[in-house]
Parts: C-alpha cells; sequence; structure tokens
C-alpha cells in the first residue's frame, strides 16, 4: 500500500518533473523557526510548581513553498513538554499544520489547514498566537473570490484543531464584503467611503439520542457591518446574532452553572474615530450576550472558539499596568471606551524642542442585566430559555474601569521620557475566575511608570524604566526597575528587580530580579535570561494564559529565512 | 459568472443550515409510556432466585458481506460458551445489507434502528460489533477477534438489575405484548433507558463468504441468518425508567408494557423479544434479556 | 466524480507528504539554478479605511521600500516608528524611499491604529493586517521586523527587534541601495 501511494504521488507530479527546470523557475522556499526553552529551578519562595522534566521546550518550524500562483506550506511543532502555563494537552511532536494553494486570476483555494477572519471576528476568526499557545486553525478548503473592484466573497469549511487531535463539528462560514465606492462607478470619487458586509457560520454537531435536552445539530449565526469613512471620520459597527446553542460553555460572570441554555447570542460592537495630524479621539462601545460560541457543546475550557471577541481596554504594556488585564466576558458584557491622543507641538513652550504626545483613554466595563423569564424560573436555569436581558440596559456589577494617561515627550537630541498614571479596578472573581489572595472580589490599583532612554552615542543607548503599583487588595503594592543597556542594532542587556512590598494586608515581600542578555544578527534573534517571573497572566486579544511563577535560565531563539 | 451563480447556490444552502429547537427544551419527561392495559392486559412476574449478568453482543453484518460469516461463527462459538449470559443481536445495515435481487438477495433486513446504531458509534467496516455498548481497552466498536476477551470481562461482575419478560402473542391478529419488569438488585440513582427490540432466528438467504471452513466461496446458497434485528418494540433509544432525581431501592420495580404488530412475512415462531436497560449519559448496557414471542 | 471523491481525501490523508515531496524536490533541481531574490508575496491586508488592498500592489516607482511590522501594544515597535517619524521627511527627500508601517493589530486594537498614527503625527503609509496573513506570509515571527524592496520589488534586507540608533543602520543601506550595491549581506 505504501509503494502504491509513492507512485500514485510521483505519477501526479510526473507532468511538472518533466517540465522541471521553467516549473522551478520561479519557485522560492523560505520560512522560519523559534525556539523557546526554559530549565526550572525550585524555588518556594514565590510558589512555583513541581515540574518533574525539569525543563520545556515550545518550538516550531515553518517553511512555505511558493511558485507563481501556487503555494505550500508545512508546520512542524514540538512541545517536549510545553513550557509551564501552556495547557498539557500540547505536550508531543508533529506535523498540525499543512496547505497548499492556487489562484487562478481572481479565485484563490486553499486547501488543508488555514486561518480566515470575517469582518471584527464576532462569529468567525481561525487564528494563532504563538505566545498564548492558541490555534484554531480550520482544516478543509477555503475559496476566496473577488468580482470587480468591490466584491470580496469568501467561504470557509473545515474542522477545527483541537492541539493534536480535530473538533467534533464542522464549521461552514460565508462572507461577502461590498465596497461600495468600487462597486458603483459615480461614487468612485466621492469623499465618503463605504464597506457593508454580511456573513454566516453554521456549525454541525451530531445529537445525542440519550441526552436530556433536545440539542440542535445546526447551530446559525449571522453578522452584518458597515464601516464608513469620511476625511479625519471613521465608523467601524459590526452586530452578530447566533441562533440557539445550548452547550456547556453558556457560563457567565458568577454563574459558572448555567449551560444548556437556549437564548440566541448577541454582539453589538460600534467604533468612532475622528483624527487630524496631531490630534484623534475615540469612542467604542460594545454589548456582548451569550456569544461564546465553538464547535463542541460538551467543551468548558479555553480551546475551539469559532469567534473572537475583541476587548474593549487599553492593551497595556508594562509589567505593572498589565498586572491586571481584562479577558472578555463572551457571555454578558457591555462596556465604553475613549480616548483621546494629542500632540502639543515642537516648538511651543508646553511642546518643548521636538513636541509632546499625550493619550488619555478610559474604559469600563459591566456586566449586562439579567431578569427572570417567568416566576418558576432561576436566571440562568438550566434547560430553559436562560433569561431575558434588556438590550438598553447595563448590569450592576462592574467588571473593569481603566483610566489612564501617558505623556510622552523627547527633551533633547540625547534624552527622552514617557510619564504615565493608570488607575485600575478589577473585579478578581468574574475576570481572574476566583478571589484575591486576601479573599475580595475587586482589586483597584493605582500605577505610576517613567521610562526613560539617555543616548549615550549614535547607537549606544540607557533605558531606565521605573514602575510603581500601589493596592490594598491581592498582592498588595509593587515597585519594579530595570535598566536597558543596548548597542544598535546587534545587542542588548538588561537588569531589572520587581518588589512585591510589605502591605497592611498582605504580609511577604519578594524581589523578583531578571538578568537578560540577546543578540540579534538581522532576522536571527537570540534571548537569554536568567531570573524569577512572578505568577501572571498573558493576554493577547480577548484569550488569557495564566503563567506560574517560576524561576529558571530561559532561552528564546527566532529566526527567518 | 457561472461561478457567482454557484456561490449564491452553496449560500442559500448554508442558510437553510440552521436548527431552531422549540420548547418544551427537555427531551424526555420521565412518563410511563406503556400500552393501555386494556390493548395489553398486565400479567404477573414471579421473582427470580438467581438473576446472572447478561451481555448484549450486537453485530453488524449484512449478507453481501464476505467476512462476516466468520463473526457469525465466533458469536456462536460464545454463545455456546457463555450460555445464557451472552444473547447476540445481529444488525443488518450498511452497504452489504442493500437488498440485490438480480443476485438472489431479494431481502431487505436493513432497519431504521439499526442505521442510526450505525451512524452513531460510527460501525463503518464489518464484521464490527459492540459488546453491551461498552467501551474495552478504550474502543466501543469492537472487530470480532476482540468479542470473547470484552465478553468475558463483563460476564464476571454481578449484575445491577435483573430484567424479566413476559410475551403474549396472538396469532390471528400478530399482535405481540411483552411486559418487562426491571427489578434493581443495588441501589440506583441514574438516568437508565429501557430498550425492547424484536429479532427473528433461522432465516434462510443467500450468504457472501470467504472462509473456507464455513463453506462454500464467494458465497453460500443456503445460510441460516440468526437473530435479526426486525424492528425496535418502544424505539431505538428506549425509554425512559429512572431519572437522576429518582432514587431506587434494592428490589424496587419498574414495569413497563409495549405491543407490537408482527409483520406477516416474519415467522412468529422464531421471533424473541430482547430488553436490555442502559445509563443514558454514556450509553453502556447494564442488564440484557430475551425470550421467545411464542413461549 | 468518482475521480473527486477518491482524489480529495487521499490528497488530505497525504497532503504533508506531498508538500515534503514537492520542497525535496524543489531543492534537488533548483541547485543549478541561480539564486534570485524573492518577491513580496501577494497577500490581501486592508488599508485604514478598511478597502481590501493586495500587498503586490505596494510600489514606489522604482525606489526603496521599508515595510515594517508593528503593533500598538508593541514598545519596541512604537519606539522604531517614532524614531522614524523624526527623520522620515529628510529620509524621502534624499532617498525618496517610502515606509508602509504594516500593523498586525488585531480587531480589538485595529480601529485605533489609524487614530494613534495622525495623533502623533506620522506621516507614512499604513496597513492592516488583522488576522495576519501577511505576517505570516512573510515569515515574521517577533516584532517588530523590518524588510528592504529594492526597486524591482524584491525583498533584499530583513532585520528583526529595534534598538535606539538602528534606524542609522537603516537609511545607510537605503542609502547603498540607491547607489546600486548589494545590501544582502549586510
Amino acid at each position: 500500500m505504501k509503494i502504491k501511494k509513492i507512485l500514485f504521488v510521483a505519477f501526479v507530479l510526473f507532468p511538472a518533473l518533466t517540465f522541471s527546470q521553467s516549473f522551478f523557475k520561479n519557485s522560492e522556499i523560505h520560512g522560519s523557526f523559534q525556539f523557546d526553552g526554559q530549565y526550572y529551578i525550585a524555588d518556594s519562595a514565590i510558589g512555583t510548581p513541581k515540574v518533574p522534566e525539569k525543563t520545556g521546550i515550545n518550538a516550531y518550524g515553518n517553511i512555505i513553498y511558493t511558485n507563481n500562483n501556487f503555494s505550500a506550506g508545512i508546520r512542524f511543532e514540538t512541545f517536549l513538554p510545553a513550557l509551564q502555563g501552556f495547557d498539557r494537552r500540547m505536550n508531543g511532536t508533529g506535523i498540525p499544520y499543512r496547505y497548499a494553494s492556487y489562484k487562478i486570476k481572481n479565485l484563490d483555494v486553499t486547501l488543508g489547514n488555514f486561518y480566515e477572519q470575517f469582518g471584527n471576528g464576532l462569529i468567525f476568526r481561525a487564528y494563532e498566537d504563538w505566545n498564548l499557545g492558541y490555534d484554531n486553525s480550520l482544516d478543509g478548503l477555503k475559496v476566496r473570490y473577488s468580482i470587480g473592484k468591490g466584491i470580496f466573497l469568501k467561504g470557509v469549511i473545515g474542522k477545527q484543531r483541537k492541539y493534536w487531535d480535530k473538533s467534533p463539528g464542522i464549521v461552514r462560514g460565508f462572507d461577502a464584503e461590498f465596497c461600495i465606492n468600487d462597486i458603483f462607478e459615480k461614487l468612485s470619487e466621492k469623499k465618503t467611503k463605504v464597506i457593508v458586509g454580511g456573513s454566516f457560520v453554521s456549525k454541525f454537531q451530531a445529537d445525542d439520542p440519550t441526552f436530556k435536552y433536545k440539542l440542535p445539530e445546526n447551530v446559525a449565526a449571522f453578522a452584518g457591518r458597515l464601516n464608513i469613512s469620511r476625511g479625519g471620520f471613521g465608523l467601524n459597527s459590526e452586530y452578530a446574532y447566533k441562533i440557539n446553542d445550548p452547550a456547556k460553555y453558556n457560563k457567565y460572570a458568577n454563574n459558572t452553572e448555567c449551560s444548556y441554555i437556549y437564548r440566541p447570542g448577541q454582539a453589538l460592537y460600534i467604533n468612532t474615530s475622528y483624527s487630524r495630524k496631531g490630534f484623534s479621539v475615540q469612542l467604542a462601545a460594545k454589548r456582548i450576550d451569550n456569544m461564546s460560541f465553538k464547535s463542541d457543546r460538551n467543551v468548558n475550557d479555553n480551546v475551539l472558539d469559532i469567534n473572537f471577541l475583541p476587548p474593549l481596554t487599553r492593551q497595556h504594556t508594562y509589567n505593572l499596568s498589565a498586572m491586571y488585564p481584562y479577558a472578555t466576558q463572551p457571555n454578558g458584557e457591555f462596556g465604553f471606551e475613549g480616548q483621546i491622543i494629542y500632540r502639543i507641538k515642537k516648538g511651543t513652550k508646553l511642546g518643548g524642542k521636538y513636541g509632546t504626545d499625550i493619550t488619555i483613554n478610559y474604559s469600563q466595563i459591566n456586566d449586562i442585566k439579567r431578569d427572570q423569564i417567568n416566576d418558576t424560573t432561576s436566571v440562568g436555569a438550566e434547560g430553559t430559555f436562560g433569561y431575558n436581558s434588556p438590550f438598553f440596559a447595563i448590569g450592576k456589577e462592574m467588571f473593569f474601569r481603566d483610566f489612564n494617561i501617558e505623556i510622552s515627550r523627547k527633551f533633547t537630541k540625547k534624552f527622552k521620557m514617557m510619564l504615565s498614571y493608570v488607575y485600575i479596578s478589577y473585579n478578581h472573581e468574574v475576570i481572574g475566575g476566583e478571589q484575591t489572595k486576601d479573599s475580595k472580589k475587586m482589586v483597584n490599583a493605582h500605577i505610576g511608570i517613567a521610562d526613560m532612554t539617555y543616548k549615550i552615542s549614535d547607537v549606544h543607548a540607557l533605558r531606565l524604566e521605573l514602575q510603581a503599583l500601589t493596592s490594598f487588595e491581592d498582592e498588595g503594592s509593587w515597585v519594579m526597575g530595570l535598566l536597558e543597556y543596548t548597542i544598535a542594532p546587534k545587542w542588548f542587556f538588561s537588569i531589572g528587580d520587581q518588589y512585591n512590598y510589605k502591605t497592611e494586608t498582605y504580609d511577604k515581600s519578594l524581589h523578583y530580579y531578571i538578568v537578560n542578555i540577546g543578540y540579534i544578527h538581522d532576522a536571527t534573534r537570540i534571548s537569554l535570561t536568567y531570573g524569577r517571573q512572578r505568577s501572571g497572566v498573558v493576554c493577547t486579544g480577548g484569550v488569557c494564559r495564566a503563567v506560574p511563577a517560576s524561576n529558571g535560565i530561559s532561552l528564546s531563539i527566532t529566526s527567518s529565512f | 459568472m457561472r461561478v457567482l451563480k454557484i456561490i449564491i447556490f452553496i449560500s442559500f444552502t448554508l442558510i437553510l443550515a440552521c436548527d431552531k429547537i422549540k420548547e418544551p427544551y427537555v427531551r424526555f419527561t420521565e412518563t410511563d409510556d406503556s400500552v393501555d392495559p386494556s390493548i395489553c392486559p398486565r400479567p404477573v412476574f414471579t421473582e427470580r432466585a438467581t438473576p446472572v449478568k447478561k451481555v448484549l453482543l450486537e453485530d453488524f453484518t449484512g449478507f453481501l458481506c464476505p467476512n462476516c460469516p466468520t463473526g457469525a461463527k465466533e458469536a456462536r462459538a460464545l454463545m455456546t460458551q457463555y450460555g445464557e449470559q451472552l444473547i447476540v443481536l445481529a444488525v443488518h445495515t450498511g452497504e452489504f445489507a442493500v437488498p440485490d435481487p438480480s443476485e438472489g438477495y431479494p431481502q431487505d433486513f436493513r432497519t431504521s434502528t439499526g442505521d442510526a446504531l450505525a451512524a452513531f458509534f460510527q460501525v463503518l467496516a464489518f464484521p464490527n460489533g459492540l459488546v453491551s455498548r461498552t467501551s474495552f481497552r478504550s474502543n466501543t466498536v469492537l472487530y470480532y477477534d476482540t468479542w470473547a476477551a470484552a465478553v468475558d470481562s463483563l460476564t464476571h461482575i454481578a449484575p445491577d438489575l435483573d430484567i424479566q419478560i413476559i410475551n403474549e402473542y396472538d396469532s390471528v391478529s400478530h399482535k405481540l405484548c411483552s411486559h418487562i419488569q426491571t427489578r434493581f438488585l443495588k441501589k440506583s440513582q441514574k438516568q437508565l433507558m429501557l430498550a425492547v427490540y424484536l429479532m427473528e432466528d433461522s432465516i434462510h438467504t443467500k450468504q457472501k463468504n470467504n472462509n473456507p471452513t464455513i463453506g462454500t466461496r464467494p458465497e453460500i446458497a443456503d445460510y441460516v441468518q440468526m437473530h435479526v434485528l426486525r424492528k425496535a418494540v418502544n424505539s431505538t433509544w428506549g425509554s425512559v425508567i429512572s431519572t437522576t432525581s429518582d432514587t431506587l431501592n434494592v428490589n424496587d420495580k419498574i414495569n413497563r408494557s409495549y405491543s407490537l404488530i408482527l409483520d406477516s412475512s416474519w415467522k412468529s415462531e422464531h421471533c424473541s423479544v430482547i430488553a436490555f436497560v442502559y445509563e443514558a449519559n454514556n450509553k453502556a448496557i447494564i442488564q440484557a434479556e430475551e425470550h421467545k414471542v411464542m413461549e | 466524480m468518482l475521480i473527486v471523491k477518491y482524489l480529495i481525501p487521499f490528497y488530505m490523508k497525504n497532503l504533508a507528504c506531498i508538500v515534503l515531496f514537492l520542497f525535496c524536490v524543489n531543492i534537488i533541481v533548483g541547485q543549478n539554478t541561480e539564486k534570485k531574490l524573492p518577491r513580496l508575496p501577494s497577500v490581501n491586508v486592508k488599508t485604514t479605511d478598511n478597502k481590501t488592498f493586495n500587498t503586490s500592489q505596494i510600489s514606489n516607482n522604482g525606489k526603496p521600500v521599508i515595510v515594517s511590522f508593528w503593533a500598538l501594544w508593541c514598545k519596541p515597535c512604537m519606539k522604531e516608528l517614532t524614531a522614524i517619524s523624526e527623520v522620515y521627511e529628510d529620509w524621502q527627500t534624499e532617498t525618496g524611499v517610502k515606509l508602509i508601517a504594516v500593523s498586525i493589530d488585531d480587531s480589538r486594537s485595529s480601529s485605533n491604529v489609524l487614530p494613534t498614527v495622525n495623533g502623533k503625527g506620522w506621516t507614512f503609509d499604513v496597513l492592516l493586517d488583522p488576522n495576519g496573513d501577511f505576517k505570516r506570509a512573510m515569515n515574521v515571527n517577533m516584532i517588530p521586523h523590518t524588510f528592504i524592496i529594492n526597486g524591482n520589488g524584491e525583498i533584499v534586507w530583513q532585520h528583526t527587534s529595534f534598538s535606539e540608533g538602528s534606524e542609522l543602520k537603516l537609511i545607510e543601506l537605503i542609502r547603498k541601495l540607491n547607489k546600486g550595491e548589494d545590501i544582502s549581506g549586510l
């Protein structure tokens, strides 16, 4: 049988081989790989978990072959075992991603594993994020077709990846996007640009004939979006609706028991902005109700999401301001965000010689309001409609509030500084899944950050980062200092310490020191770190991964060719 | 243009792909779905002194399947070995059971029950079988060479339930009244289902064959099909006899009575009723019983 | 129809083998051909008003282009773009180079890209790659990742990460490129 297979493959590719030279004239092979390894040292002071293997390795290698309109790719992944904090089901080695795709004029066909997004991803997004250990690629068929200049159609069908296996459900979807200005000749010169789109996604999972509730085998979701831009104004809006999807994952906020409710799901996302050179203002609002959409109704954790619900808060990039990151609550949340960016012109008294950038941002997310459907059924009762939720009502429970202001200015040719103040209210019970270390629900923290860079010469630079977080809840207060020395473009060194000092409520003082050295050559980067890392949460988009405390040496190598 | 038409067509078919469930959402309410006593008067059961654990072997087969006589032979050998502890049911389904009158296979033994079972358990190749629909060495669908070990692993367990069947058959009207009593031997608080099937023995057909020790190749002209599943008496997946909110104690009894009009082509003297109780959440059969239609 | 019934499942099951086979053949056959410079892949991304844009249309009238992958949440990326924005006008006058900053922000922050770029007064072109299609096609692992594309649309240089002063090397390479020198080894 094996010989038959090889012969068959050779037969299929024989015509290509006979035209060898010319066929391969335009062929190219490129790829990349990344290796993240860590050696764990036990450190009971910070509460490191036991790691019997002592090491963790996450690595992948990617190769892409292109030849005119044909391209094929393969990704080899290995987790032996996966680094701490990554799901243990990732352990293993293999080829979880491979595809071949071909383009003919306006048609683009991909067979195999692929990633794709419809609109903002409210009903469909297949994507990967290596740092999160997230990959929900669809294994099947993807077709993209464009008509004229302004109509774009996409169709997908396949099974989602679940670590080294596949989901039992089949996902199918269709998306159409219309650039009105390009479709109608008369409108192509108009200043107002309008884009309208609609998508439909349906998942199929066989019913279980002896399950206590009647389960729909085909669950459908629809979405419509409207984007308008004119000069400096922009509008990005999308509405999604999901028909009954009773599943284990219908749980929300404080009711983790809620499952198998027959309520439809809705999501509305509106983002408006006005910007011109030196000034921009942005306002966004979002309402999500029962929109967790997975391709297996029996799954309750961070896998097999078909859609992506973007959080509406600012993504913080400094250690202490990112200590309490927000994660979208897919089954109910109502949020707002506002942001103003202003650049004080250079040469003015307030702006200084080079100008000053100011960013002010505020966001707040609350729960939605849930009412009983009748007198005898409790809210979120299993096997019922679940609850009623008036569309414009905001729930009482607050999930997150973030007010931040950031000012950055270049003082002289050699010196620049960024100052930032953040105030965060974080509902630890709902977002973190459990109460704080001192058994409270909310964490309120004031954070101050100063990031200064001094250029010793053209290519030598020194950067000092000072952060402070004060809080009376959870782990109390922290200060952090980091000193980084870089020799552009090849070398970087840094040394830092994060110190959790005693407060009235939390009686432990710990230093989390870290030393880091790295080398870059073109597209290759090697980084070696030694030290302690505190337990925390890494979030990208709406997906979060908990990272346990660790002490040890980690090596990271990345390269592209 | 043609591509556009195809896309529009596909998108319409996709739009039809959504199921909306209407109230009530609950699939079963625990009601006694027994037939009215005026149609089937209730008999009196005498308690059995020494109930034994009985295993149900469902052999998926078809008369066009050349490998299947080997499986049937294995099933018969196990029946000899285990006696009343093993009940065999031959489920004819799939492409190997499709009638082919031109080749001499006019009968149709396929049933909606058999098709549903094959689809649910993903029985793709024959002869494969289910041993009390229980997972054995992490597989539920077992090839015939593992049947012996699977049956053996289940027969030594003391039974949790005792099922008794009393049948009443009227040969004039072809009406069968089948009464099933489930007696609990252990305390139970699970969702349990009772399924009742009708099977017929000794049906003569042709059978494709590739095992020389069993008969002629490539087909046997006169082969005796045994334990052929004819119909589900209540339904493929059965009826609820207890839910997770019912506590059943030792010696509690649940009675159900069902009626079925036998097809005139079925020989009632060769027919038997098979009843089994299984757990709803994992589908594993806890106890089974069989009894001839005509005493 | 029969071909479809058997060919497609076979193809899917052995896709990995087929792709590997292709690579091997290409390597064997490609030994004798000249080493060519890779070109920009043709991927659909979005402009800041959400219109679809194909990367094969990236051009600068025969002059070099810098393509830099970044995101709002990436500190070094913001530093790199701030550093370049301060000298961008001079760069353009001197070399005619064009910078295209491709944001890999997903839908959480992609609506925030244009307001941020305008608010900070950056004047270079910005493209959005919200699902990472262009990033994957270019084999970008960590950002910032910067490429130099010459006047013929070929990728001649790439570099990952940013440190203060790296932009000086970047403009030097552009100058060398304009003179016709080969910068692929630098």
